[in-house]
């Protein structure tokens, strides 16, 4: 899943984004919010959620926030701020965020509010999510096929959860890497490819016959 | 509540969103030297973020007990500590 972060503070930002890659998500991270309101205009069907501090030099994450919800950007935001007062906290939920943590925490309590909010979108998400015999639990972020425990590296799990979120259907290249990787990354390499090919041979390796379709020149399509 | 607990409280909490930013920053570093081990090479890089964030709050800390001492003859136990232990890490 592909997260942005707009933190000002450059070293807390960039520590973030390491342990939060850690956890297997894709982690972009702008400085500013005006550079991040254009970004996120222009990209939001790429993000899955929207990481704001609420005090930045400048634009600050509740205006931000404000900004967003106006042109109708629905992807799920969560607002880092340093202040426990209740009148803010009341604040910023009224303001269009989903969720709010307060500084300092730890990456695992951020974590488990991410997927909360990634949780209750416009359709509710459940914690599992199935498609044929391959069934992941979002929140252990563990994979069973067949009934079988499958481990997986964190960017074959980001792919496969593209996959079962969306059985069938054709996956373009574009969107996978959008989805997997941060826009640093080098999306036209055979990274993707090569992230398949080990994934193909996981899931054969406990005797499934899901399989995943190449659509020359697209991208790839799982069939159930 | 009067005007003097108003402020007061306001006080209070805006000590405490300048000490929550910094205590961020250093849990974070601390968090990523624990995930990457103890042979990491950011570790120099994190330490020196743990330090900067520490001289932060230092002063942070320094300068709201100076404003709360003001027109005092003599600073408390507790500025005197703090300026002490400020002064030695610069």
């Amino acid at each position: 899943m592909r997260l942005i972060i707009v933190e000002d503070e450059s070293a807390f930002a960039q520590n973030l984004k390491k342990l939060l890659e850690y956890k297997g998500f894709a982690v972009d991270w702008l400085p500013s919010a005006e550079k991040a309101y254009n970004r996120i205009l222009l990209y939001q069907n790429e993000y899955d959620a929207i990481i704001l501090d609420l005090a930045m030099d400048g634009m600050g994450g509740m205006d931000l926030t404000k900004k967003l919800r106006a042109e109708d950007v629905k992807v799920p935001i969560l607002i880092l701020t340093g202040n426990s007062e209740t009148k803010s906290k009341i604040a910023l939920l009224n303001s269009g965020a989903d969720d709010y943590i307060v500084k300092p925490f730890s990456v695992d309590e951020l974590v488990a509010r991410i997927n909360s909010i990634m949780r209750r979108p416009s359709t509710p998400l459940p914690v599992t999510l199935s498609a044929g015999t391959i069934t992941m639990n979002t929140s252990a972020r563990s994979i069973k096929i067949n009934e079988k425990d499958v481990a997986l590296s964190l960017k074959e799990y980001a792919l496969l959860e593209c996959f079962v979120r969306h059985p069938g259907e054709v996956m373009s290249r574009e969107q996978l890497s959008n989805k997997v990787w941060d826009f640093a990354a080098l999306t036209l390499s055979n990274v993707l490819d090569v992230h398949m090919v080990s994934l193909r041979k996981k899931i054969a390796s406990v005797g499934d016959s899901t399989r995943f379709e190449t659509i020359r020149g697209i991208g790839y399509r799982l069939v159930i | 509540m009067n005007t003097t607990e108003q402020t007061k409280e306001e006080c209070l909490s805006t000590l405490a969103h300048e000490l929550r930013n910094p205590l961020a920053s250093i849990m974070s570093s601390v968090e990523l030297m624990r995930a990457q081990g103890q042979h990491s090479e950011e570790i120099p890089h994190l330490l020196e973020v743990i330090d900067q964030k520490v001289i932060t709050m230092t002063m942070v800390l320094d300068n709201f007990l100076s404003a709360s001492t003001a027109g005092r003859d003599t600073p408390s136990d507790e500025h005197r500590y703090i300026g002490t232990s400020f002064s030695y890490r610069v």
